[in-house]
């Protein structure tokens, strides 16, 4: 399993909110509202990171009765090791992701 | 009939859409965004992300559609550096077989012995090496080899630094070969522009097909 040297601004913003709670379950609406990402880039970046095994899925039972269960998320070990070292490069590199969450709708 | 009404109406549609056009394989991430719209408390925004739920499936099902991986694509591309090989391969030859001297009596070219003349020994050498290295890429495409890529791209490169060269030396007489080409028909310059494209175009998709799927 290869690690990517340097990650999108939008996989580090992803990273980013699953590192920040890594031990929480979070379902997708929650992260794009965390990382402004919308839904059409923000589950092809958690397909991919769960193809590699960097994310672990389940499926939760909505809270009110009716509705569907949801897909939640959080990091595997590996995962955050990942979000660690992509943190780490992108704070060497000097830039941050807040053009990102000022973009979200 | 109110924007409520419409936008989940529509929001409806979409997933379904989306449903529709995801893969297989990927229903299940699919439905995962399509419960998500349930939870969303703005029409509005539910309506977005259900548009981003299509874009997403419409993503997925273009990459599980990845053209190398179509038998017919792989060989036809085979097929295309396999032509590339064999004209390269026969311009090494006649040029070689007359610079070794073993077509000096017959040469079955006469009307190509002054630009032979001038044609250093190097040049039919690195076509002949540009060629073989054709063939070997064939194989590789076969094989899937993600080494196929700098198979293909580097004897293309030579060919192009060949083709620069005779262009650079007038007494090749290559320039004045294709203004008499092009004053036959004003047409004949699609044919190596055609050629180029597709051999872009091939480097293109191993390129592409060997991409790693790390985090991007």
């Amino acid at each position: 399993m290869t690690l990517a040297r340097k990650s999108s601004r939008q996989t580090l913003a992803l990273l980013a909110a699953l590192m920040e709670q890594a031990r929480t379950w979070q379902h997708g609406y929650e992260i794009s509202k965390a990382t402004g990402l919308k839904s059409g880039t923000l589950y092809p970046i958690l397909i991919r990171l769960s193809d590699l095994g960097f994310l672990d899925s389940r499926w939760k039972d909505a809270e009110q009765p009716g509705r569907p269960p949801r897909h939640v998320y959080r990091l595997t070990a590996n995962g955050l090791v990942l979000a660690r070292e992509q943190m780490q490069v992108l704070a060497n590199s000097k830039s941050d992701l807040r053009p990102i969450k000022a973009g979200a709708r | 009939m109110t924007f409520r009404t419409v936008s989940q109406w529509l929001s409806r549609q979409l997933i379904s859409a989306a449903m529709r056009v995801s893969p297989c394989e990927r229903k299940e991430w699919t439905k995962a965004m399509s419960s998500e719209v349930e939870e969303i408390p703005s029409e509005r925004e539910a309506l977005w992300w259900s548009l981003g739920c299509l874009q997403a499936s419409c993503h997925e099902r273009l990459k599980s559609m990845q053209p190398t991986n179509w038998w017919p694509v792989r060989w036809g591309m085979a097929l295309w550096i396999a032509v590339l090989a064999v004209d390269t391969l026969f311009y090494a030859a006649i040029t070689l077989t007359y610079k070794l001297g073993l077509f000096t009596e017959h040469y079955p070219y006469p009307r190509n012995v002054p630009l032979l003349e001038v044609t250093p020994l190097w040049d039919p050498v690195l076509a002949l090496v540009s060629g073989v290295v054709f063939l070997f890429a064939i194989v590789l495409i076969l094989k899937r080899s993600r080494i196929a890529l700098g198979a293909v791209v580097a004897p293309f490169v030579i060919n192009l630094l060949l083709v620069a060269v005779r262009f650079s030396r007038p007494e090749s007489g290559f320039v004045q070969s294709l203004s008499i080409a092009y004053q036959k028909s004003h047409y004949f310059l699609i044919w190596p522009i055609l050629g180029l494209a597709i051999t872009i175009l091939i480097c293109l998709a191993l390129w592409q097909d060997r991409q790693p799927s790390a985090a991007r």
